[in-house]
């Protein structure tokens, strides 16, 4: 709380410094699944902070590009019609969306990452994914004590899920004892593909030992499959900390048993701050800005608020 | 039945057959195999290529089209099976992965459709219901595109409607707006177009409401965007709901072409299967075919083959005859009859050359036969002959010797080994048998008569510890070496020598007999005149007592020639049937008083009841005899003992059965050189005139002529021991009543005696006996006169006559002219000579009783006497 009250009262100084503009500033937000509540937290914490620090009268426009290129890439061509000063990005693919970021800095708008890179993007927040990966596998090696077979539920290829992941492996390949059984199944990111995914898993392999999904939905929807198949003998960890997947963790018999948690509102926050700045005519020290994850689990699941 | 013709046939082939040579045959045999082998391999490589072309053509054919089938097969069942998914993407993302799987399907499928040539015959509706599949899909890969995105559009439109709800939710003045972005809200998520219209015609008419009552409310205008505008949330929704049934449509539609997918390609594979099927017949005929030539092939040269086992079996049974004559030929068995000499093949020409090979055989088991028995008659001989032999080769090594050579030169028993050389063997020898002896007694120098012995024959002599003298006659062998013959001289030594003694008794003998004759001729003349003149003496007068001693001289005189005869086995003898243990007892106190008081005298007498027929004096005499020289062996005293037995193995010529007489002093004995002596006259060991040398003689001549045998032991210092044998008699005695012969001279009558004698003295002193006698004389000196004499006078009552009368007619000639031509007339016969030799050399009859010269005037009268005593007898 004392984090938020400090962060707050920095918000309000940077407001406060904020240059007088011509008119009232506009933003458009393009995010990947509005159907995510992450997507959902990112949008509205951007339209929060961006009141906070640009004041009542910013527009924000917040579009889903439900992972299709096209259809982000019209988005971005309705954001430039549109006249917005800042677009934060939560791009369907990492260089999918060249020529319209290049059309956005044309009209002099400038583009802020979010949650995955952008190529041509004038500034990256994404939480740390590989250090998001390696916390939570590193749970599970621990909960094996370092011995067991583990398959993880890939998702779309993005610049995050592949962190992930990456992170993951570096963990597991340090245990001599632990088998890699699965890690090419594509889950989408969604309940249902790792619904669809577990299915698939748990008819391959009869022994699992623990499951790592690249995000809660992944591993909420991995989880039913295994209540569905009746197997109750592995555990999961996820990346994410969504407010489903924090319900979850504290329950009785449940398999999900940690989440690397993201901050959207730090993210988004963040995106914020660096893309006022930009319009501001500042210049930024860096271009990626990590976003630290921290591990939840049932045991301090309650020092977690939503996001 | 005409087989007949069909017979001849085979039968002239066979004979073609038999005429062949064995390997011709046999070539032919494995020709037919080597062809029929061949004619399997290439039957069986042609239908293996065979097999392998209709094998390949199936795996170019079959194969692909079965693969081919297999995976249109699936791949149709595929697609209905992914088209859900496609429906079913939750993102565009997911969406655009799985219709663009479902694209790639179909178009392998398609791609697979148009590679199978026989797709469009077999399944001709397949390609239309791909392409009308593919087309389906992609309008349900758009449809389902366009239901995301129109879902994100909604998903936008909430956003807005909760941000708005959000924001203006706390102001109680905007409640009408709230009111509407949460119907709007609502509306999203309504399934029922009716309903749906619903909704949408009161929010119209409560925004109209709004507009009208607070035209510059906030959010009216973001509500107005969202709910009414072009593409407003009511049009999604129901887009959304319809696009929804247009998918299930078009899913209904995959899943129905899919199935008819799946029956084109059902009877797709009917067909592929029926093209496999008349493959593999065409495969299976192909290999049966392979196989049935295969088949016959094979029984064709299995019949080829039992055909040559048929002709090597009796190739071998042939053969086995010849091997079975063989072995038995081999046993020697050889009389049989060779098989199939006559035939022409190579049995026919072993058969010959087995009967050759047998002749062969047989005269060579005849040559060994005869070799086998020469060899071991000649090593029977080798091993059995009396002497021994051995054989040193050239270098003086033992080659060979009998078992008889190391008996006779006493060697070390194992000590031979062949390979010893000569002089290893001679020191085997006894010290004493190393030197060597010529024949005459020469000692011979040893290495000398070694070199010497193998280039010449050389005889010599080696002697014994034990007296065994052993001759060797060693012969050079013409292959170098030498043969010896090694004989035992001991015996023969000893018998010739036993023979030169009896030959030199023998002449003794004659010496004696033939001077003993002419003394007693001498002395009978002698005797009988000094009788006739001792009774015409006076008997006191000096004369008479000159007579006298003259008279005893004479006796003795004819005493020493009775013994010179006995020595000579020529006395005349007069056995009787005797119990010699009576004879000895009778005697003892003669004995005793001839060898004096010193000497002890012991009896055993044992020999009763066996009898001998011995004359009793003569025995009695040399009984004393024998006494008296063991009296003179024993002059300090000593033991004289007789002993008489039985004896059941004597060897006399006689018999087996013989009375044992032994006569045994404690004496001095006799040397070795005397003992051989003994028994020869004269030899004495006394001093000359203490003996006549002549009483172990004379009682060897007494046993001989009594057909018995005497044996003398003795060593100097322990004394002799003599033992006389005498033949066992069966008791023939006539026990009659001695006549009283000592009774008185029986004299003549004055009866006439033809007194016949060339000797004068003998003729005149028996003249004067027979007168003396009263008898009266006509005295002649020849045959001749004896004739003249009887035939001018009838009145002679005897003849008396010499049988020796000095010619060619004898006494004997004499008494049978008498007996023939005056039978009745006695003939009394005299003669100086012993019977035997009487009976040799005149041919005396047996039984015949002669007087012996010379005689006293007392048997003369007993035997005139006794003569016509029988003659008056006979007449009588």
């Amino acid at each position: 709380m004392n984090a938020r009250v400090a962060l707050l009262s920095l918000c309000s100084l940077l407001v406060l410094a904020l240059p007088v503009m011509a008119g009232p500033l506009s933003i458009g937000v393009s995010v990947s699944d509005l159907g995510n509540p992450y997507f959902q937290r990112i949008a509205r914490a951007a339209e929060q902070q961006a009141r906070l620090q640009a004041g009542d009268e910013v527009r924000v426009q917040v579009m889903s590009s439900a992972y299709d290129l096209e259809r982000q890439a019209a988005q971005i061509d309705r954001f430039i019609a549109a006249g917005v000063d800042l677009i934060l990005l939560s791009a369907a693919s990492y260089d999918g969306l060249n020529d319209a970021i290049a059309k956005a800095h044309e009209a002099g708008i400038y583009v802020i990452a979010v949650d995955v890179q952008a190529a041509g993007a004038d500034a990256t927040v994404t939480t740390d994914n590989e250090a998001a990966g390696r916390l939570a596998c590193d749970y599970l090696v621990r909960q094996l004590n370092g011995r067991g077979r583990v398959v993880i539920i890939n998702g779309p290829p993005v610049s995050s899920v592949l962190e992930r992941v990456e992170g993951c492996r570096d963990r597991l390949a340090d245990e001599a004892e632990i088998e890699l059984m699965s890690m090419n199944q594509n889950g989408g990111g969604s309940f249902e593909g790792g619904f669809e995914k577990m299915t698939h898993l748990l008819t391959a392999f009869p022994q699992i030992d623990a499951v790592f999904t690249i995000n809660d939905p992944t591993a909420l929807g991995a989880e039913q499959a295994a209540n569905e198949a009746k197997r109750h003998d592995f555990i999961i960890a996820s990346v994410d900390g969504a407010p489903r997947a924090l319900q979850r963790l504290p329950q009785p018999g449940t398999l999900l048993r940690a989440t690397a948690a993201q901050f959207p509102s730090r993210i988004a926050k963040q995106a914020i701050e660096l893309g006022l700045r930009l319009v501001r005519g500042e210049t930024l020290e860096q271009q990626l800005w990590l976003i630290p994850p921290e591990l939840i689990t049932a045991e301090n699941v309650g020092e977690f608020g939503r996001w | 039945m005409n087989s007949g013709a069909p017979t001849a046939r085979r039968s002239g082939a066979g004979r073609l057959w038999r005429g062949l040579r064995v390997r011709t045959r046999l070539l032919i045999a494995f020709s037919i195999l080597l062809g029929a082998t061949l004619a399997i391999a290439l039957v069986g490589w042609g239908g293996l290529s065979n097999t392998g072309t209709a094998l390949s053509q199936f795996e170019e054919q079959a194969l692909p089209d079965i693969s081919r089938s297999l995976e249109l097969a699936e791949r149709t069942a595929n697609l209905a099976a992914v088209a859900p998914y496609v429906a079913n993407a939750s993102s565009p993302f997911l969406l655009q992965g799985e219709s663009q799987n479902l694209r790639d399907r179909i178009a392998k499928v398609l791609a697979l459709a148009r590679a199978i040539p026989q797709l469009d015959a077999a399944a001709p509706r397949l390609q239309t219901l791909l392409l009308q599949l593919e087309r389906t899909v992609n309008d349900l890969v758009d449809l389902t595109r366009e239901r995301l995105f129109l879902r994100e559009d909604l998903r936008q439109a909430e956003y807005q409607l909760g941000t708005l709800a959000a924001r203006y939710g706390s102001d109680p003045n905007l409640a009408a707006v709230v009111q509407q972005a949460e119907r709007l809200m609502l509306a999203a998520q309504v399934n029922n177009p009716a309903e749906l219209d619903l909704l949408q015609q009161r929010y119209v008419s409560a925004l109209t409401a709004l507009k009208t009552s607070a035209p510059e409310m906030a959010g009216v205008e973001q509500l107005e965007r969202i709910g009414s505008g072009e593409g407003n949330l009511f049009e999604m929704r129901l887009n959304q709901l319809e696009l929804e049934q247009r998918s299930a449509y078009l899913l209904a539609s995959t899943r129905a072409i899919s199935e008819q997918l799946s029956t084109e390609v059902g009877r797709f594979v009917d067909h592929v299967e029926s093209r496999i099927e008349q493959q593999s017949q065409r495969v299976g005929i192909a290999v049966a075919s392979g196989k049935s030539g295969i088949l016959i092939i094979t029984l064709l040269g299995i019949a080829v083959a039992l055909g040559g086992i048929w002709v090597v079996r009796r190739l071998a049974r042939d053969l086995g005859a010849v091997t079975r004559l063989m072995t038995r030929l081999a046993a020697g068995d050889t009389d049989q009859q060779t098989p199939a000499v006559e035939r022409i093949d190579e049995i026919g020409d072993l058969a010959r050359a087995f009967q050759v090979f047998r002749e062969n055989a047989m005269e060579i088991t005849r040559i060994s036969q005869s070799l086998r028995e020469q060899s071991r008659l000649l090593e029977t001989v080798f091993t059995n002959i009396n002497d021994g032999l051995s054989v040193f080769d050239g270098e003086g090594r033992l080659l060979a010797w009998n078992p008889r050579y190391v008996e006779i030169l006493n060697l070390p028993p194992g000590q031979l080994k062949p390979g010893r050389t000569l002089e290893q063997v001679q020191q085997l020898l006894p010290k004493e048998a190393r030197d060597s002896w010529a024949l005459n007694g020469v000692a011979l120098d040893r290495d000398e008569i070694n070199s010497l012995r193998r280039h010449r024959v050389q005889r010599f002599e080696r002697h014994f510890a034990d007296g065994r003298v052993v001759e060797f006659r060693s012969s050079p062998l013409p292959g170098g070496g030498f043969v010896t013959l090694y004989s035992d001289l001991t015996e023969r030594k000893a018998i010739e020598e036993q023979l030169r003694q009896s030959q030199k008794m023998e002449v003794l003998g004659q010496l004696t007999g033939g001077v003993a004759h002419d003394f007693n001729n001498l002395l009978a003349a002698i005797i009988g005149n000094l009788q006739l003149l001792e009774t015409r003496l006076e008997p006191d007068s000096k004369a008479a007592n000159n007579a006298r001693r003259a008279l005893a001289a004479a006796e003795r005189g004819g005493g020493l020639t009775q013994r010179l005869l006995a020595f000579a086995r020529k006395q005349r003898l007069q056995p009787e049937t005797i119990d010699i243990d009576r004879l000895i007892g009778e005697m003892l106190d003669l004995i005793e008083y001839s060898v004096g008081p010193a000497i002890e005298i012991g009896l055993e007498l044992h020999a009763a009841p066996w009898l001998v027929n011995v004359d009793p004096g003569q025995l009695e005499n040399a009984l004393l005899n024998l006494a008296i020289n063991s009296a003179a062996a024993m002059p300090g005293g000593g033991k004289l003992s007789f002993e008489t037995g039985h004896v059941a193995d004597a060897g006399l010529e006689s018999g087996d059965e013989a009375v044992l007489v032994r006569v045994q002093d404690t004496g001095a004995g006799i040397s070795e050189t005397h003992l051989a002596r003994v028994f020869e006259p004269f030899f004495t060991t006394k001093e000359v005139g203490e003996g006549s040398g002549l009483g172990l003689s004379m009682v060897y001549g007494f046993v001989k002529q009594s057909l018995g045998d005497i044996r003398i032991h003795s060593q100097l210092g322990e004394g002799t021991r003599i033992d006389i044998l005498l033949p066992r008699v069966a008791d023939l005695r006539q026990h009659e009543v001695d006549e009283d012969k000592q009774g008185a001279l029986p004299s003549g009558r004055g009866q006439w005696v033809l007194l016949v004698e060339d000797d004068q003295p003998v003729r005149e002193m028996a003249e004067d006996m027979l007168d003396s006698l009263g008898y009266r004389v006509e005295s002649v000196a020849s045959i001749e006169a004896a004739y003249t004499a009887l035939s001018e006078r009838a009145d002679f009552a005897l003849v008396f006559t010499d049988i020796n009368l000095g010619t060619a007619e004898n006494g004997l000639h004499l008494a049978r002219d008498v007996a023939e031509m005056l039978p009745g007339l006695p003939v009394l016969l005299t003669s100086g000579l012993p019977a035997d030799q009487l009976s040799s050399r005149y041919g005396l009859p047996v039984g015949q009783y002669v007087l012996a010269k010379p005689y006293h005037r007392e048997a003369l009268a007993r035997a005139v006497s006794d003569a016509l005593d029988n003659t008056e007898n006979k007449e009588s």
